[in-house]
């Protein structure tokens, strides 16, 4: 894997933004995040260009953790150019598990559900109002490993006709993956995400244009 | 040129501004490999 900072990510890839979140006391059964954050880190933090050693051309965006930091996260920002206004979306993504990290006091292993000294695994919440907030959970992308093998190994994680509100065209929707990084040991688990997929629920799709159709009528 | 005229090329160039740097929801949807980070480095960062 390479060690890159968290500007040339953002620069590789357009809209994500790399965040660290300054020390909180944070719930280890809430999936809320903090509403306020610090800014987002420029210098070389817990974000990388990984990837496994039998398939480098694979790339993933691995999330470290940060030494100092009570949490971190990676957000893409997209615009909707769809030309429609979008009410529901189905996600996936692949979570992987790139290593374990050392374990915490507390907890045995920081990456095993149900014994964790801090939330294992990620929580993944949407903005319609940028980075601010306020964010919703997204319950079916929330993953944490329970018996799989703690060290490379892939999953794909989806949900299917999430609904968002109304997500206008032209307009920005924020995607935000949370890890949980209050006690920091380092070094901490480094954890993955691929393979990012996110497409308009088909029959969201087919009412809106049957809704539109309808008012084409009416108007004639 | 009419008002509604103006105020539309108001809110496209808004639009626009609001789009730079950003990625792209185009009508099949979204999605990222991240690939195209490239494939130099061998360690991972202190974390």
């Amino acid at each position: 894997m390479a060690a890159t900072t968290n500007a040339q990510i953002a620069t590789a890839l357009p809209g994500f933004t790399l965040r660290n979140q300054a020390l909180v006391a944070f719930s280890q059964t809430g999936v809320t995040p903090p509403a306020t954050q610090s800014s987002t880190s420029t210098t070389a933090g817990y974000g990388c260009n990984a990837a496994f050693s039998a398939s480098t051309a694979n790339r993933i965006l691995g999330n470290a953790g940060a030494t100092g930091v009570g949490a971190t996260a990676i957000e893409p920002a997209m615009t909707n150019n769809s030309g429609a206004a979008l009410t529901s979306l189905n996600f996936s993504y692949d979570f992987v598990a790139l290593s374990e990290g050392t374990a915490q006091s507390g907890g045995a292993s920081p990456f095993r559900a149900g014994n964790e000294s801090e939330l294992p695994g990620y929580r993944v919440f949407f903005s319609l109002l940028g980075s601010a907030g306020p964010w919703k959970n997204i319950s079916g992308l929330n993953f944490a490993p329970v018996t799989q093998t703690l060290t490379g190994f892939t999953t794909t994680v989806s949900a299917s006709s999430v609904a968002i509100g109304s997500w206008t065209t032209g307009s920005t929707l924020t995607l935000r993956w949370f890890k949980d990084n209050e006690n920091h040991s380092s070094p901490d688990p480094l954890y993955g995400t691929d393979n990012v997929s996110v497409v308009p629920t088909p029959g969201a799709i087919a009412l809106l244009c049957l809704g539109g159709l309808a008012a084409g009528r009416r108007r004639r | 040129m009419s008002m509604r005229a103006v105020a539309s090329m108001i809110v496209v160039a808004a639009g626009s501004a609001a789009a730079l740097g950003q990625a792209s929801f185009l009508p099949g949807g979204y999605a990222e490999n991240f690939n195209s980070m490239g494939t130099a480095g061998t360690t991972r960062p202190t974390g």
